[in-house]
């Protein structure tokens, strides 16, 4: 059952280094798996990515790719939401908790369904070494 | 009606909500605010790629952070666990990085779309015929 583990957190780490939510692939499979119900696996998920996402920040800083600019304008909208979000997961019911990450996982695998599909042909325009980003 | 429409998403309220709804996400679902906010960061706000994700990594981990505490307090989080999957996830995201040139990332996107509709469908599922209790 460990290497099950280990596989899914390498397999969502490398999705996450492509830019894909790794959240997306680690939260049904930790609950297939029996090992975490909605809102541990939730917690892994966010646990998870925080030492990726210190460093890749880091990398980007010092690349010049963030935009500060945007952030006052941005950052507190977000840890707002994410109060009110966090509250919200503790305070829903189970069910009604997967429920609702269910109809958000179709939204937006319908999404990557879609841009993936139609990815092909606008990156190859705008990159053609085939690199999709850094 | 054309113009109208990038006025509104251009605007200061669009990009706070917009911000809103990633930290909302990432607080109760515990990951996909960046998905939400990196396309309309690229495409409202007219950041190349790479900009436009590193950003959202700046707004997503305060919000991570300050989710993590609520989850930590509520007794969402599974330590064991998640040491075994954040070390898998770091070694997966230094393969991930490495092989990115290599992969055919539209089709990647293609591929887990159809996995997160899958899962999604099926987490819908047992939200509304599972027994009460589950």
């Amino acid at each position: 059952m460990d290497m099950l583990l280990y596989a899914a957190g390498f397999l969502a780490g490398i999705l996450s280094g492509m830019g894909v939510g790794g959240g997306s692939l680690l939260v049904p499979v930790l609950l297939a798996a029996g090992q975490a119900n909605q809102t541990t696996a939730q917690g892994v998920c966010l646990a998870s990515f925080l030492p990726v996402a210190f460093a890749a920040i880091i990398a980007h800083f010092r690349q010049k790719q963030i935009e500060l600019s945007f952030l006052p304008k941005l950052l507190p909208w977000a840890v707002a939401g994410a109060v009110l979000g966090a509250l919200g997961a503790g305070w829903l019911p189970l069910p009604w908790l997967q429920g609702i990450f269910g109809a958000f996982l179709c939204l937006l695998g319908g999404y990557e369904l879609l841009s993936g599909i139609f990815f092909n042909a606008k990156d190859s325009l705008s990159h053609p070494d085939g690199s999709t980003r850094e | 009606m054309d113009r109208m429409k990038s006025h509104w998403t251009s605007s200061a309220l669009f990009l706070g909500l917009t911000g809103f709804a990633a930290g909302l996400a990432n607080g109760l679902l515990g990951s996909g605010g960046g998905t939400l906010l990196v396309p309309v960061l690229a495409s409202c706000r007219h950041l190349e790629q790479h900009k436009a994700h590193a950003t959202t990594l700046c707004v997503i981990l305060p919000t991570a952070v300050i989710s993590a505490f609520i989850y930590a307090k509520n007794g969402f989080m599974d330590w064991p666990l998640i040491l075994k999957i954040t070390l898998s996830g770091i070694l997966g995201g230094v393969t991930g990085a490495l092989i990115l040139p290599k992969v055919p990332t539209g089709w990647l996107r293609a591929a887990l779309g159809c996995f997160m509709l899958i899962s999604g469908g099926k987490m819908l599922w047992t939200c509304f015929f599972m027994p009460p209790g589950f």
